[in-house]
């Protein structure tokens, strides 16, 4: 169990987003306006930056001579403000200080690189309606992966698709793209993203159709697995995640997604709810249920789980964070796992993400004892 | 004869209430999204009369209106054209039975408006849409996010006594 607190801990990490779920405190309960992906992750749109640039970092560290109108110009590619509109580029560096096993004899410090990538964005006609968007970066190999000499890629894509808005309404993006389901939220080994596979690495191939209509938005995800995979694993299915704005300021939501693969069967089931508390604060709640039917062999399973994030921001550039999850990976079994821990996520200037967690994880098992895991975070996350 | 005029202003006093109020204006934005603008520095008078209430100016400063991002606030502070008026300002307000009229100055712009109210907690709270074009004001957009031209508002004033 000790070791499964390690392999966990050592990908509690947030990955290429800049703008998250918790920006609906901000009055943004879209994604859209500040992805090119309108259900999140992935670059910025020349807006999404601006708003980072001046809504979300602090200004503190600027010289008081600079306006706003100022930082906003800055907040393009290499501080400079475009000067076309067709093409856009981005660089990403993710690390992290990662301290496990605190206050045993076996804790250990280690800096891991967690990304490192660019992305390119062409995109034309009318408000942007055609939009072609790629990343490619480096692929941090998981301990298990080394260990059993999978996934030997250096560079993984994790995203390449092509959009097109046919209306403000609606829109139509075809390749690889992370799944629609449930609230994106940047840790992508939170419980609520382990159990219905849509962590860091299970972006797939397919279609998306994306609405917004009156205080809906969702969308309906059709998919033939990661095509970069070997066929047997490739997870083919469909998925859906529809989002209601309630209260003007809040968004409930459900997801469902079945897919399958040579090997096993995956039908998940969510809700969740995002709720503002203005001024930037929020707090996010999902709880979902992965039903793990394996072919051709035992080993079925039900799995549930749930996570509440709630963020306040005391002041511009500052958020606190609490994060509690709970996991019981097979209801047949007994034992119950939950992580919790508070957190700090700091924006200094734009362009540069400082964030600090410390998680305390504990399973309550009546048939046996476990030690609980404690480990602290600390991560750089700069763009360009 | 000054006598009078304090008698006068002592009896009246209770009647008129010398507004400090707030100022909500929800925004839309496309392709999605929203923001609160709101002020707490709305000036003037309010005064009662039997049902009615009537009020010769309430004014906001226009650079008052904080939204949540400073760079949102100059822009939203230009937009309805704080450089050439820096206050919106409503006269001839009169309203009884849930419903109101008044004029609005906005960007140099002089208007008719009707609103909706109602007495709660001490309070009037009033609610009306404008449509900033009315105010010939430009259509807004920011690096492809668009303002929606209607936008809601609500006001909240202390309730004169009865």
């Amino acid at each position: 169990m000790k070791r499964l607190f390690l392999a966990l801990a050592l990908f509690i990490t947030p990955l290429a987003a800049q703008s998250y779920p918790q920006f609906i405190g901000h009055g943004y309960p879209s994604c859209m306006n500040c992805h090119y992906n309108p259900m999140g992750n992935g670059p910025l749109t020349d807006y999404g930056r601006a708003v980072g640039a001046d809504g979300i970092a602090s200004g503190a560290l600027y010289p008081k001579s600079w306006s706003e109108e100022k930082i906003a110009s800055l907040s393009g590619f290499l501080f400079r403000t475009p000067v076309q509109r067709h093409v856009r580029a981005q660089a990403n560096y993710r690390g992290m200080e990662m301290i496990s096993s605190v206050g045993t004899p076996s804790e250990k410090w280690s800096w891991i690189h967690m990304q490192a990538g660019g992305q390119l964005i062409l995109k034309f006609l009318e408000n942007d309606r055609l939009t072609f968007v790629g990343e490619i970066g480096y692929n941090p190999s998981s301990n298990s992966a080394k260990a059993s000499g999978q996934d030997k890629r250096k560079v993984r894509t994790r995203e390449h698709y092509v959009g097109y808005r046919i209306n403000p309404e609606i829109g139509v993006y075809a390749g690889l793209m992370d799944k629609a389901y449930g609230i994106r939220i940047a840790e992508h080994i939170a419980y609520s993203r382990i159990l219905p596979e849509t962590t860091q690495n299970d972006q797939t191939h397919g279609v998306m159709i994306h609405g917004l209509f009156n205080g809906w938005e969702g969308a309906i995800h059709g998919f033939m697995g990661n095509l970069l995979q070997a066929r047997d694993l490739r997870q083919v299915g469909a998925s859906t995640q529809i989002e209601r704005q309630i209260f003007n300021d809040h968004r409930v939501g459900l997801s469902l997604m079945s897919s399958k693969n040579d090997y096993v069967r995956l039908l998940s089931y969510s809700t969740h709810a995002r709720l503002s508390l203005s001024e930037g604060s929020a707090i996010l709640i999902e709880a979902g249920q992965t039903e793990r039917i394996s072919l051709g062999s035992r080993g079925d399973r039900i799995g549930r789980y749930a996570l509440l994030q709630t963020y306040t921001r005391p002041i511009r550039g500052l958020y606190c964070l609490t994060n509690i999850e709970y996991l019981k990976s097979d209801l047949s079994n007994a034992a119950t796992t939950i992580r919790w821990g508070p957190g700090f996520q700091f924006f200094p200037v734009q362009k540069l993400e400082l964030r600090t967690d410390l998680y305390q994880t504990r399973t309550f098992n009546p048939n046996a004892s476990t030690q609980d895991g404690w480990t602290i975070l600390f991560q750089t996350n700069v763009w360009l | 004869m000054h006598k009078n005029w304090i008698t006068a202003f002592l009896i009246c006093f209770p009647l008129l209430s010398h507004a400090e109020g707030t100022i909500q204006i929800a925004v839309k934005l496309t392709p999605a999204g929203s923001f609160v603008a709101k002020s707490d520095r709305l000036k003037g008078d309010l005064s009662r009369t039997g049902a009615e209430l009537t009020s010769q100016k309430l004014s906001v400063a226009l650079d008052s209106f904080k939204t949540g991002m400073t760079l949102r606030d100059e822009h939203f502070c230009k937009h309805l054209g704080c450089e050439t008026q820096p206050k919106a300002v409503l006269s001839g307000l009169k309203a009884s039975g849930g419903k109101g009229t008044g004029s609005l100055e906005l960007n140099g712009i002089k208007r008719d408006i009707s609103f909706s109210y109602e007495e709660k907690d001490q309070a009037i709270l009033a609610r009306f849409e404008l449509n900033s074009a009315d105010f010939k004001m430009p259509h807004a957009k920011y690096l492809g996010v668009e303002v929606n031209d209607v936008v809601n508002v609500e006001v909240r004033l202390p309730a004169p006594k009865k």
